[in-house]
């Protein structure tokens, strides 16, 4: 597996029994993208996350971040990636800084590091007003934030981000767009999982499209002037053409 | 192993501040007050007795250790058979199914890491609690003559128990998300644990595999102040299977 992408999933597949939940899922990624997962409920995407945050094995297929293999080396894995899931909860008897502490020590950051780095993302996810404030006493925006400066505290290369605009009123929504394109800026790899095209829209270069567990359209890398419509067209286009969905053809047509 | 520290020190912090712990202490004074007293009016009755009987040139009289100390520790073990699984349930089950543990998981931290964590700050509440059983033998030993040594190998007794229980019913939370069925199945299995000694009167076998197995007969042995190292070892050895179980759980949770 080649050093030059930050992920690379080869025949990835996740089955809970009989039921394939993922199924030979291949894409690599590089450095600096920021890629949207689209697909319906129950198509994948989830667990595709899973998978690649080592919080599940594979059933078969291997695949790698930044170089380390997701089960061999899933204690190296973890420390390159930050994963905000689509449902958590954060400690409610400890304050913001507090949490982010607690997060910065277990991710092993060096003491001398610490400070700065929880700091820098209570600065970065405008957390600055709320630091002192018990987790427990935070609206459902604001502990969406919470969950994002924990899931880039220690600067990850790679950041899997599920559905994570849910719950934010527009101006956080904006907020986070920009805190997105900085950390894009500054080299890390942005998987994003929403069911907001406009979200993609405005914030990929890049859409994969999950249907039943199998990866049904890779875009490759969106142009500059690409509209909404476009990814709009993209998504219905990879459902339509997956076969045995003639219901769902028809209601789109 | 410091990371395992990180995870006991905010457990051990949740824990405190939590107002169940306090309402479950509470309640445990209240009940070992109970069982205390209770004991020791028993020997008074008994004192009295033996004094109005002519029994007493032949006999010599049970000391308060036989018949307030030892049977005070076994009622507070027992307590510990509730008190350990609401702590687990509260530390691991409720973790689980509040969210908060999803976050754990996908950290550079193993479940092995984890479960040292959640031990360590349980097990430091559970000797807070035990400490509080002490309270009573103590007003006691001011105005009666008790043997220390003997005090002190029931309450390392209490001590041992309760830590082993705990790790008993960290293994039951980490069966079910949910923290009442958690609780449950911890409660149940320590009944059955602590009362393991009755199944040889129903089941007649060989009553030595019994006796080598009962948590009862190694606590009743060591509030008498016989503390042998078979019974260290039998609670050493309940403690790592609790968490060699809570281990394998966790992980092939992942």
């Amino acid at each position: 597996m080649s050093a030059d992408f930050s992920i690379v999933s080869q025949s990835l597949s996740k089955s809970y029994g009989p039921h394939c939940a993922l199924s030979d899922l291949t894409f690599s990624t590089r450095a600096g993208e920021i890629i949207g997962i689209l697909g319906r409920n129950g198509a994948g995407k989830s667990t595709t996350f899973h998978l690649l945050t080592t919080y599940l094995k594979p059933s078969s297929g291997a695949a790698s971040v930044t170089g380390f293999d997701l089960v061999k080396e899933s204690k190296y894995v973890r420390q390159v990636i930050g994963y905000l899931p689509e449902s958590f909860n954060l400690y409610p008897e400890l304050t913001v800084e507090e949490y982010l502490f607690f997060i910065a020590r277990i991710r092993g950051l060096a003491k001398s590091d610490i400070q700065k780095q929880v700091i820098s993302s209570i600065e970065l996810c405008s957390l600055g007003d709320y630091r002192r404030v018990l987790c427990g006493l935070l609206s459902k925006g604001y502990r969406q934030r919470v969950g994002l400066a924990q899931a880039i505290l220690h600067r990850p290369k790679v950041i899997v981000l599920d559905e994570p605009t849910n719950g934010l009123d527009p101006e956080q929504v904006m907020e986070f767009r920009a805190v997105i394109d900085s950390l894009a800026a500054q080299g890390a790899t942005i998987l994003l999982s929403t069911h907001i095209l406009q979200e993609v829209q405005a914030l990929c270069r890049r859409v994969l499209v999950l249907d039943s567990g199998k990866l049904v359209l890779d875009s490759g890398g969106l142009s500059e002037g690409d509209s909404f419509d476009s990814v709009e067209r993209l998504f219905k286009q990879a459902i339509i053409t997956e076969p045995g969905r003639d219901s769902y053809k028809e209601s789109v047509k | 192993m410091s990371v395992a520290f990180v995870v006991a020190r905010r457990d051990l912090w949740a824990l405190l501040v939590t107002p169940m712990i306090y309402v479950v202490s509470s309640l445990f004074l209240l009940l070992s007050s109970y069982f205390f007293f209770m004991n020791l009016a028993s020997f008074n009755r008994e004192y009295v007795r033996f004094y109005e009987s002519a029994a007493r040139l032949d006999s010599q009289m049970p000391g308060l250790h036989n018949l307030v100390i030892e049977p005070y520790f076994l009622s507070v073990v027992f307590l510990f058979v509730f008190i350990t699984p609401l702590i687990a349930m509260r530390l691991l089950a409720e973790e689980r199914s509040s969210g908060t543990y999803q976050l754990l998981a996908i950290l550079p931290i193993s479940p092995l890491q984890i479960v040292i964590g959640k031990f360590v700050a349980g097990s430091i509440v559970v000797a807070l609690i035990a400490a509080l059983s002490l309270c009573y033998p103590l007003l006691l030993l001011t105005f009666a003559k008790l043997e220390v040594s003997v005090l002190l190998a029931g309450w390392v007794a209490v001590l041992l128990c309760g830590v082993a229980f705990f790790s008993i019913s960290l293994a039951s939370a980490a069966i079910s998300e949910s923290p009442f069925l958690s609780a449950l199945i911890g409660i149940t299995v320590l009944i059955s644990l602590f009362f393991l000694h009755a199944a040889t009167d129903i089941i007649k076998t060989d009553y030595l595999v019994v006796d080598k197995l009962s948590v009862y007969l190694h606590l009743e042995k060591m509030t008498q102040g016989l503390i042998s190292l078979s019974s260290i070892t039998f609670f050493i050895v309940l403690v790592g299977i609790g968490l060699l179980l809570t281990w394998q759980l966790l992980s092939r949770n992942r």
